[in-house]
């Protein structure tokens, strides 16, 4: 691959909550345009502080996050231009309709000129169904959530995408169109880190694997890597050894 | 940015529960609450044009024979007052007339006994409702608001793009004010429309721009305790502590701290009770009464009793020249003695209770809600610088009345060493067409905001201090 | 089980910062409330032993005193406000009672809710029923929002033992404060000398303290029923408090305007044509006696048999206005009853009149004052005739015997039943509503 600028980048993160429990340990991620990332883990391993980090939601410890080489601390204003986020369970306002809370959140991300069809365009192209546009979310399956909450993130068009765990809860085909969209992406150039422990969609998709356990990422491949060893296996050999630190 | 988060605060608030419900309440109570107090005010009024009637009939009709026989009490009424269905205030506190005797004045009867603008008796007017009604729902939604997105999870989609958290902040305020003020809008219109159908003054002197005042009086309200409510919402982690928190802040606003500066000035400046002071006055009367008669009696005896008969009755008789003097003297020294100490125990009363007053008053303006309440009733002309116009007319018309009638008529009352009472009278013509009629002059605009400076700094505190706490509380307001 | 989710449920209350400040914020009401009662007792107690010391009766001026009573430092009703004094001569009973010293004339109490004094009454009125709102708001509701409604049904726990157990548990919290307050204002009030508490005094108290545990038990029963309806727990507390705004404040209030428009009084000038009118047939005799009568005493003989007339025909004008008085009360007391029909849907309203009974503190004592002044006044009447029938008599005739009536607490119970009833049928009816709807609760 060229020598780019990672459009993610933590450099030697650590998180360290004010009850002591150290959740993120010296975190190093790099994460180029066209490339998907798929963060593994427990619960509790960190990967959900991690992203709550590059979104500034909480301050680091130590380190730092870069989004697009803008300091996230420093900047965070300017940083989130760059990066869009869909959550576990996609946020969104049950009163609204999809395509009210498509316009909201595209207004919010800097998009102020779109027209009604550039929005039902965004929704066909992710799968969601007609009828559902000009339906209010708050009866939507979680499928149908999730599908809007990346078509927010795809309004926005921003270099960098952080999903926390999007396919945790969806039935096998919902999670084949996500994933599908995901590559459409990627191959459009978005720079994506996923968070999952979904171990079998993580090795479809990513092109990298990192395992964090405690805080740490204890290991990285890549696909080709993966290719040969047992990604099963792997993680849950991690899993069952001995805690590394005790925190 | 500003504009796109109001436009959703606006339409989410919209299309929850929340605006309906609260368009229903406004819009029911509020013009119930100004119907409800138009008809007992049309009645009020009639029965006063009834009472002035009658009453003027009765003073013209008075003969100095009615004077000297000490059975004269002519009243003078309070006109109600047109803006008293926003709020009652003291209306039906305050006598509706004062009787006014040769030995001073007396209220006549009032509708009920509440001596606290505060009191929750028999009201159902449009700032009462306000203030217990639509203040909790403004709690409410505000905490709702935030506590709401937070559960939610929306806050977090929000800040996960390029939005700063004041500008957020500002937008949910505002928003979410907007879309409660504008079914408040048009709740007071239709509440005045109602009114204006029935004809109420509305439209004369200064009262359109009092009926102004009381609009943004009360949009200030609303947005004071919408601001409280999403400041306390930022400040608790858990909606359910939020919610208890506003629970506990409506209670003390609304029913505690009124009742509590009560009681602590109570504890604090305690006050003889107006049994005692009015046996106190009644001892003094008595006692300086007797000593006047009885000095009259001796006066009496020394100048007539060696004098010829018919001397007393003779004006011109040298003894009637001497007595005359002497006694006019002693019945003037005498009134003197009688007014100032009178007086004295009066005002010393009048301070013990001023300060007990005071102190209770100031208290209460801690909650908004009292503020409020003042500001409004002050406006309204029921609140308590009407009471100090209606005493300060009263008393400039009994002295008006002591000039112009009760002193035209002397009587002296003797004691006689001996044990023997007399009593003569001696009088002046009097026209009782001229007599002066009783008026109360009104507070104007400005001496209203001049008496209620403290009730709007307290409002002022309670719409900045909350914004400025919720400020600094959301930039670090965890979103997660 | 039914005692294991009791234990639960009451335990949790007790831990919970929420119980914590309410029960805090209610006894320092209570003390304080209490200590102005008991001053403000004393302070009229003193009035009453200096009025009756000072201004005793002539022979034609009869002044006649209320005491204030005892319980009004816990319940003050209308004590302080319906006037404890009336002078009478046999020309005249005054429609009103005044002040000791004849400061301030009480009018007849028609406002029908109390909310004008903090006593301990407010305390169970206002604020133990908010507490009561605060702590059951979300008794359900907040364990359908966590889960923990769904782990527990989950066991072998029958529907109704549950809400039964988080009735009783939260009830017996409940009662636990009411308990505490009153055992606070009660020290507080027997602590002080001057008061004393006869048998009677504590029969009743321990019957009002019932009362208000069945009144706070309909707050509750209430709110549980809300919480089962309500999922989530700020649109179910919003709900109450309207609710107990309405119920308490407003409805209360409606109810007097209704009576009011409803039931039409008489003016003041109404009432003064009427007195005139009713004499009216006796006025030109009246004239003709008087004069001849003062004619006579001026030339120094007394007719007796014009003494007598003249005493009979103010007697007679006296009664006529009287009877028209009494006709005003009448009405007036009709309309108040209108008003407390009509306001008996608030449980505070109930409470109050019931509360007022036991205290002897409302308008059931007053009337009975005013029966026995008309007693006394006939008597008066019949003495002062006295002085042109047989004078001797009248200068040895006893003083008027005055003797205040009271109510035994038998008979205070048996006139507050409808009260007792209409609050056990809302108690009974909420907790039934709850217990349907928990029944049928979609609990996922």
């Amino acid at each position: 691959m060229a020598k780019q600028q990672p459009i993610l980048k933590a450099d030697d993160l650590s998180k360290r909550y004010e009850d002591g429990v150290l959740a993120v340990d010296h975190l190093n991620l790099n994460i180029y345009p066209g490339e998907v990332y798929c963060l593994l883990g427990a619960n509790g391993a960190g990967k959900t502080t991690t992203i709550n980090l590059f979104l500034n939601f909480i301050p680091p410890t130590t380190g730092t996050c870069y989004v697009n080489g803008i300091d996230v601390t420093k900047d965070p204003l300017e940083a989130k231009k760059y990066v869009s986020f869909v959550s576990e369970n996609v946020m969104l306002y049950g009163n609204f309709t999809a395509r009210q809370n498509l316009d909201f959140f595209a207004k919010l991300g800097g998009k102020t000129n779109l027209a009604k069809n550039d929005y039902y365009q965004v929704m066909r192209r992710v799968s969601l169904q007609e009828k559902a546009f000009e339906q209010r979310v708050k009866n939507f399956s979680k499928g149908m959530r999730q599908k809007l909450g990346i078509s927010i993130a795809v309004i926005k068009d921003a270099p960098g995408i952080l999903l926390d765990e999007p396919t945790s809860g969806l039935d096998p085909k919902a999670a084949e169109e996500f994933l599908e969209i995901l590559n459409e992406l990627k191959k459009e150039g978005k720079a994506i880190l996923m968070s999952t422990h979904d171990i079998f969609r993580a090795k479809e998709i990513g092109d990298r694997v990192g395992i964090m356990k405690e805080g740490r990422l204890v290991m990285e491949r890549t696909r080709e890597e993966l290719q040969y060893e047992d990604l099963v296996k792997i993680y849950i050999d991690y899993m069952k050894s001995e805690p590394l630190t005790l925190s | 940015m500003l504009k796109t988060i109001i436009k959703k605060e606006v339409l989410e608030t919209i299309f929850s529960y929340r605006f309906p419900l609260f368009a229903i309440i406004c819009l029911l109570l509020i013009p119930l609450g100004m119907t409800v107090n138009q008809a007992s005010y049309a009645k009020r009024v009639r029965d006063y044009s009834e009472q002035v009637r009658l009453a003027d009939e009765a003073a013209a009709a008075i003969k100095i024979q009615d004077v000297m026989a000490g059975t004269v009490a002519v009243k003078g009424f309070r006109r109600p007052a047109p803006l008293s269905v926003f709020t009652q205030g003291f209306e039906s506190t305050l006598p509706r007339y004062y009787e006014f005797t040769q030995d001073g004045f007396k209220p006549g009867e009032s509708a009920s006994d509440d001596e606290s603008i505060l009191s929750v008796q028999g009201k159902v007017d449009f700032v009462f409702l306000v203030q217990m009604v639509i203040s909790l729902i403004a709690l409410l939604f505000a905490s709702d608001m935030v506590s709401g997105e937070k559960e939610a999870g929306t806050l977090r989609a929000m800040l996960a793009n390029s939005l700063p958290r004041d500008t957020l902040l500002a937008g949910k305020i505002g928003g979410g004010y907007l879309a409660l003020w504008v079914p408040f809008l048009v709740a007071f219109l239709l509440g005045t429309v109602v009114l204006m159908l029935a004809a109420l003054p509305l439209f004369g002197g200064d009262a359109t721009a009092r009926v102004l005042i009381i609009f943004l009086a009360t949009s200030l309200f609303i947005l004071t305790y919408f601001t409280i409510g999403i400041a306390v919402s930022t400040s608790a982690a858990k909606a359910r502590t939020s919610l208890v928190a506003i629970f506990i802040v409506w209670v003390a606003f609304q029913l505690i701290i009124p009742k509590l500066g009560d009681m602590v000035a109570r504890l604090v400046y305690p006050v003889r009770t107006e049994t005692a002071v009015s046996l106190q006055k009644s001892l003094l009367v008595r006692s300086l009464d007797i000593e006047t008669a009885k000095e009259l009696g001796r006066q009496f005896d020394l100048i007539f009793g060696a004098a010829p008969k018919g001397a007393v009755d003779d004006e011109k008789s040298p003894e009637r020249k001497k007595w005359d003097p002497i006694r006019d003297d002693i019945q003037l020294r005498t009134r003197e003695r009688k007014g100032q100490q009178l007086a004295a125990i009066d005002e010393t009363y009048i301070q013990e209770r001023r300060r007990q007053t005071n102190l209770a008053v100031n208290l209460s303006l801690v909650s908004p809600s009292a503020a409020f309440a003042r500001f409004v009733a002050d406006v309204c002309g029921t609140g308590e610088l009407e009471r100090a116009k209606y005493i300060e007319a009263v008393r400039s018309h009994q002295k008006a009345l002591d000039n112009e009638l009760f002193s035209k008529v002397k009587r002296t009352l003797m004691m006689h060493e001996g044990g023997g009472m007399s009593m003569s009278f001696s009088a002046m013509p009097v026209d009782a067409s001229k007599l002066p009629k009783f008026s109360i002059v009104p507070a104007s605009i400005a001496e209203t905001f001049k008496a209620n400076v403290r009730s709007l700094l307290s409002l002022l505190f309670w719409l900045i201090a909350p914004f400025a706490y919720a400020y600094v509380r959301f930039i670090k307001y965890d979103v997660r | 089980m039914l005692k294991t989710i009791i234990k639960r449920e009451i335990l949790e209350y007790l831990k919970s910062a929420k119980f914590l400040i309410g029960l805090g914020i209610t006894l320092a009401l209570a003390a304080g409330s209490t200590v102005i009662n008991v001053q403000d007792y004393k302070g009229r107690l003193q009035d009453y032993q200096a009025a009756v010391q000072e201004l005793k009766s002539d022979r034609f001026y009869i002044h006649l005193y209320r005491p204030p009573q005892v319980l009004s430092t816990l319940i003050q009703g209308k004590d302080r406000s319906l006037g404890n004094s009336i002078t009478i001569t046999y020309m005249g009973i005054p429609p009103r009672t005044s002040g000791y010293m004849g400061e301030g004339r009480s009018q007849h109490q028609r406002l029908v809710s109390g909310f004008a004094a903090i006593d301990f009454a407010f305390i169970v009125r206002v604020v133990l029923s908010l507490m009561v709102i605060f702590i059951a708001y979300n008794a359900v509701s907040e364990e359908k929002a966590s889960g923990t409604l769904k782990l527990t049904l989950s066991n072998r726990v029958p529907r109704d033992q549950l809400l039964l157990g988080k009735f009783l548990g939260g009830w017996f919290v409940i009662m636990g404060s009411l308990a505490v307050s009153a055992l606070v204002s009660l020290i507080i009030v027997l602590s002080h000398s001057f008061v004393s508490f006869a048998s009677g005094e504590w029969t009743r108290l321990l019957v009002f303290i019932g009362l208000s545990a069945l009144y706070l038990t309909v707050f509750y029963g209430l709110s549980l029923f809300v919480s089962v309806l309500v999922d989530r727990p700020s649109i179910s507390l919003m709900i109450l408090l309207q609710a107990w705004v309405f119920l308490i404040i407003i409805y209360p209030n409606l109810g007097i305007i209704a009576a009011d428009s409803l039931y039409k009084l008489p003016s003041e000038e109404q009432l003064i044509k009427q007195h005139a009118a009713a004499f009216q047939p006796y006025a030109a005799e009246y004239k003709k006696v008087m004069e001849a009568f003062s004619q006579s005493v001026r030339k120094g003989e007394m007719n007796k048999e014009l003494g007598l007339r003249s005493v009979e025909l103010d007697a007679l004008n006296a009664e006529l206005i009287h009877q028209a008085d009494e006709e005003l009360s009448r009405k007036l007391t009709a309309q108040t009853n209108l008003a407390r029909a009509i306001s008996s849907l608030s449980p505070a309203v109930l409470f109050d009149q019931a509360a007022e009974r036991y205290a002897r503190t409302g308008m059931a004592e007053y009337e009975r004052f005013m029966r026995e002044v008309y007693r006394c006044w006939q008597q008066d009447v019949e003495r002062s005739k006295l002085i042109y029938t047989d004078r001797e008599a009248y200068k040895k005739a006893p003083p008027i015997d005055f003797r205040l009536p009271v109510e035994s607490t038998a008979e205070a119970f048996a006139a507050t039943w409808l009260q007792w009833l209409l609050l056990a049928f809302f108690g009974l009816a909420f907790f039934a509503l709850a217990y349907t709807a928990f029944l049928k609760k979609d609990v996922r």
